[in-house]
């Protein structure tokens, strides 16, 4: 999976043993896409809570653009049956993002997550997608443009 | 709570909705990664719309295929919503879905109460819209199919057999930038769900299709 940076894994292994009800520790992109999480995490519900987390990071994004002064979202806290979700920002463009059980201490779990990212923020990035200059021009091109034009070419004479 | 000022910062609308209105509709706005869903919404509201664009990222290098769009440098990451009043008493309240598989989780909540959908489509990439299409068809929700035009392409018969839909299912042409063109596509799904619109016969979009 070439999301995956594997190399801080351990660093995120040592978050969950050390702090009491941790189940899962994960780093997304800020577009909803896993970078690395705890090896407990299946990697199909390391991609759904990645998704879940970018989508809750944006909406307060956008709350502390109407609401706050739009310096943007400083951190979430979803509470529901059996667990809590705590995400906050990690380096440029990525989440932090935790699962507790219900009973874990909250304030020592983001405490923990805060001097984590202190530490390693600066690699938990995720930097803004490339766009290949040397690709294919993408509308101008590729077969299914020609075919579509032909079939159009060939309703257009129908029509006639 | 210190924020008087900001929450007035917060507040210009583009209009203020009707006293008149009473009578809400949710539609959503689905279809592929990149075809013009935030575009539209973004266009077409009344109230400055709540988009929850992020920056894509490398991480998404290999999994979001930007081929076919790209100047794209933004993606939703869980919805876009705006509001538009469509006559003098019904205002629609729009739901614009994210696009990309990872996100399709957040489509049960979004069609939740929903009485119509607008169907987004790119004449390259048809087959980014067969999953919208399929969600609406199993929950019975009433569509209509809106092909967002990019350049020349095929006509929108030749879309209606890519597509696959019954011939109940207005299909029309749009420029998702457009103001104009988007509240033409919105009347046309009202009046597909709720009855006729007075005093606003969509224009360019109704243009029936060509029959081979």
């Amino acid at each position: 999976m070439e999301t995956m940076d594997t190399s801080l894994d351990w660093l995120l292994e040592n978050l969950r043993h050390r702090t009491p009800g941790i189940r899962h520790v994960l780093v997304l992109s800020r577009d909803g896409l896993k970078m690395c999480h705890t090896s407990e995490l299946h990697v199909d519900r390391a991609d759904q809570l990645a998704a879940i987390c970018a989508g809750i990071q944006s909406l307060s994004l956008s709350a502390s653009a109407e609401f706050g002064d739009g310096g943007g979202a400083g951190q979430a806290m979803a509470e529901f049956g059996g667990g809590v979700l705590l995400i906050i920002g990690a380096g440029e463009g990525a989440h932090l993002a935790v699962v507790t059980d219900h009973d874990a201490d909250v304030g020592v779990v983001g405490h923990n997550m805060n001097e984590l990212v202190e530490q390693i923020g600066g690699f938990l990035t995720a930097a803004p997608r490339r766009i290949d200059p040397a690709g294919p021009t993408g509308r101008t091109g590729g077969s299914g443009r020609g075919e579509w034009a032909e079939r159009a070419e060939a309703g257009a004479e129908r029509t006639r | 709570m210190p924020s008087n000022a900001s929450e007035r910062r917060a507040v210009p609308v583009r209009a203020p909705l009707a006293t008149t209105a009473d009578n809400a509709l949710k539609i959503v706005v689905v279809g592929g990664f990149g075809v013009g869903k935030t575009t539209l919404v973004g266009s077409v509201s009344e109230m400055r719309p709540l988009s929850t664009e992020e920056v894509m990222t490398q991480a998404g290098a290999g999994v979001d295929d930007i081929s076919a769009v790209r100047d794209k440098r933004t993606t939703t990451a869980a919805f876009d919503f705006g509001r538009i009043t469509i006559d003098e008493r019904r205002v629609l309240y729009l739901f614009g879905a994210p696009g990309q598989k990872r996100f399709w989780f957040l489509w049960n909540q979004l069609f939740t109460g929903s009485l119509g959908a607008v169907v987004l489509v790119d004449t390259d990439r048809v087959r980014d819209s067969w999953y919208a299409i399929d969600r609406l068809e199993h929950h019975r929700t009433p569509f209509v199919v809106a092909v967002n035009r990019f350049g020349p392409g095929p006509g929108l018969a030749e879309v209606r057999r890519a597509l696959d839909v019954s011939d109940r299912v207005p299909l029309v042409d749009c420029d998702a930038r457009s103001r104009e063109s988007s509240r033409d596509v919105l009347v046309t799904l009202v009046q597909h769900v709720s009855g006729p619109v007075h005093g606003s016969a969509p224009t360019s979009a109704s243009t029936p299709e060509d029959t081979p």
